[in-house]
């Protein structure tokens, strides 16, 4: 505290002025805090809106994946689909309905592809032997099979159940997550959803 | 010692120092303060607080209720009414409600503001003490005395109280001694221990403050750590699991054990390895580097960089890893070759000696039979069976055959036959992956709150008046906590220089009142 001689003027002006700064930092802890607040609950009502045991649902972005195919040709990648529609289908060889949709998708493979929409099917985690076997056996698809050798999109996508097909928009976000057989009236949906 | 009643006893908490938020408010900001800057408000907060952590035990949380039914419908089908009302207001999951995260974040802002609306005007007053107080303290104290005397007598007690710990201070004759002043801030640094502890608690949302993984690992199995963004590899060297032999324990312990149906573990660890991905080889695989190997048991947890790896499951069934098979001619019994599939990455051609060939045609992990068809019922290594394709000089196209377990199908009539040779299992380990980097906070919050009760409760602030005014000696007295204490110190100190003892004013005038 320094006594220095100020007139009533002066004294005032730099009460005034002390008064501001009081004012300025009373408000900046109390936005602060409350702003620490805010975000805490909308973290906890965004987490109340998504699946507890990590299933990615519609109106999640979609999680990214980099899968080789079967063949061990190429890599492919999530952001390689952005900007475009892309269907994301979940498949293994023991799975009945799979079975009997994918010659189905691989009829649509050129629709889809003339409506700017991919289609990928990511085995889960099986065994190139019994894949390549399976697929010979329908007599090939059209379309890339990617492996997810260690289950790490599966697990990070949440499958439960198979098949199951998500439409992920050109943002990369999931629109719908459809579970079971796909049929041509369900694809072409798909398709129009996957381009909005 | 008549006129000690024309005094009003001064409210000495903050050193009669002006709280900030009593004056004049006029803005809103200032208005919002003030009221925050009630300790009244604040016990409020507490209050509901209370209530409302005790509601959320009447009917259990939602992470306890059984999975099976939606928690809409659980609470309502089975608590009624009470169980709607206690869902739709967000009992269910009360910790993670907004109401009561707001209600934790106004009492947050209450404790703020009090420490802060109290902590430094009080700093402040003690800082510049006078040493010489007038009248209207001298006698507002709660303890006190007066007798004639001169200066000499408190010349000859001050280094009595330096003995006893006080720090000194005089001026004009008078003297003030004070002690344990620190003691006054033990509310304070309890109020930064709580703010730091829920601060803590709140950064959990934070992304990348918190992660929590469980993996299923196979022995001999390399997996990517999805808590890390895939930037670590686990590897499974070996799983080891040892179990109570009831034969082996103590009489007492074995009927339990033997109750508790066989098998009762004690003890599984698992030796790992732990990779980092450093890039990707020219077939899509990642480069793996390796960083550090080392073990992981029940409560001994594996750790690297901000994680920790812990020991929490196994499954109960171990899985069929490698199967070995020997190539035979059925003619002379004469074994060509063996070969070992690893039915995790099984080869498509297996070459052997002398121009032979096996061919792996297909492999069924769960083998079944269905319209006719040889297929598989999932991915999992349950009941493998493999069509196996054998080329030989004799065969050069290749004889098939399907082989399983007690399965053998086309191979008898061909000249050679897959002929099974043995299994290696593998154990699969359940590791949870944690890591939590709020609780440095949460320690360090709750040793400070802790050191504030502490400082607050054991170390009470002491302090002296004497002055001299016209041949009469004023004696005032404070304390914040133990009363006794006090006056024990000093009486023994006054006395000693032939000074009265210290009275407790508040206890006369409350008798004084009685009467």
């Amino acid at each position: 505290m320094k006594k220095t001689k100020q007139n009533p003027e002066e004294r005032l002006a730099a009460a005034q002025q002390k008064k501001k700064k009081r004012s300025f930092w009373r408000l900046m802890i109390m936005t602060m805090v409350l702003f620490a607040g805010a975000v805490v609950i909308m973290q906890f009502v965004d987490q109340a809106t998504r699946d507890k045991n990590g299933r990615v649902m519609a109106g999640d972005d979609a999680p990214g994946f980099a899968l080789v195919d079967l063949y061990g040709e190429k890599q492919h990648s999530m952001d390689e689909y952005k900007g475009k529609g892309l269907l994301l289908n979940f498949w293994g060889t023991f799975c009945e309905p799979c079975k009997k949709e994918m010659p189905l998708i691989n009829d649509n493979y050129q629709m889809m592809q003339d409506q700017d929409v991919n289609f990928v099917a990511v085995n889960v985690g099986e065994t190139p032997v019994r894949v390549s076997s399976f697929i010979k056996d329908i007599g090939g698809t059209d379309y890339p099979i990617l492996m997810d050798t260690n289950s790490s999109v599966e697990k990070a996508y949440g499958i439960y159940n198979l098949p199951v097909t998500f439409i992920i928009n050109k943002k990369g976000e999931v629109v719908e997550k459809y579970e079971g057989e796909i049929d041509q009236a369900k694809l072409e949906e798909m398709v129009k959803k996957a381009n909005q | 010692m008549q006129e000690q009643e024309d005094f009003k006893q001064l409210d000495m908490r903050y050193e009669e120092a002006e709280l900030r938020s009593k004056r004049k408010n006029p803005s809103w900001i200032d208005r919002a303060w003030t009221f925050f800057s009630s300790v009244k408000v604040g016990l409020w907060l507490i209050g509901l607080i209370i209530i409302a952590s005790g509601v959320g035990t009447i009917f259990p949380q939602e992470m306890y209720i059984p999975q099976a039914t939606p928690p809409e419908e659980f609470y309502q089908k089975e608590y009624g009414t009470a169980g709607d009302i206690y869902y739709t207001l967000g009992f269910h999951n009360l910790f993670e409600s907004w109401w009561y995260i707001g209600l934790i974040t106004l009492l947050l802002l209450s404790i703020i503001i009090v420490s802060i609306d109290r902590f430094f005007p009080l700093y402040r007053a003690l800082k510049k003490q006078p040493v010489i107080q007038s009248d209207r303290f001298m006698n507002g104290q709660r303890f006190g005395a007066e007798a004639t005397g001169d200066v000499k007598k408190i010349d000859a007690i001050a280094p009595l109280l330096e003995k006893k710990g006080y720090k000194v201070r005089r001026q004009d004759g008078a003297l003030l001694a004070e002690k344990q002043r620190f003691g006054r801030w033990g509310p304070y640094i309890n109020h930064i221990g709580l703010v730091l502890f829920f601060g803590g608690a709140m950064l959990r949302v934070v992304p990348g403050m918190h992660e929590d993984e469980l993996l299923w690992l196979r022995e001999g199995e390399t997996l990517p750590i999805e808590a890390t963004d895939n930037k670590y590899y686990l590897k499974n060297e070996a799983f080891n699991i040892e179990f109570y032999d009831p034969e082996k324990v103590d009489a007492k312990f074995k009927k339990s054990l033997e109750a508790a149906g066989g098998n009762v573990p004690k003890n599984y660890d698992t030796k790992m390895t732990l990779y980092k991905r450093v890039g990707e080889t020219s077939d899509f695989k990642p480069k793996l580097e390796e960083v550090k190997s080392g073990e992981t048991a029940v409560n001994r947890p594996f750790e690297f960089d901000d994680f920790q790896v812990f020991q929490e499951q196994y499954a109960a069934d171990p899985e069929f890893k490698t199967m070995s098979f020997s190539i035979v001619n059925q003619k002379t019994g004469k074994v060509v070759d063996t070969i070992k599939v690893d039915l995790r990455e099984p080869k498509e051609t297996y070459k052997l000696k002398n121009g032979y060939d096996v061919e792996l045609k297909d492999f069924l992990p769960d083998f079944v039979v269905k319209d006719g068809q040889p297929t598989t019922n999932s991915g999992r290594p349950v009941n493998p069976a493999f069509v196996f394709n054998i080329k030989s000089p004799e065969h050069p196209k290749g004889e098939r055959s399907l082989i399983g377990i007690k399965l053998n199908v086309g191979g008898d009539e061909n000249q050679y036959k897959m002929a099974f040779a043995g299994t290696e299992l593998s154990n699969i380990s359940g590791v949870r992956i944690k890591k939590d980097l709020t609780l440095p906070f949460l320690i360090a919050g709750g040793i400070i709150f802790m050191a504030g009760l502490l400082i607050g409760m054991y170390w009470p602030h002491r302090r002296l008046w004497l002055r001299e005014k016209n041949g009469r000696i004023q004696i005032a007295g404070f304390t914040n906590k133990n009363a006794l204490g006090l006056q024990k110190e000093a009486n023994l100190a006054l006395t000693e220089v032939g000074l009265p003892e210290l009275e407790d004013r508040q206890k006369l005038r409350e008798e004084g009142e009685a009467k």
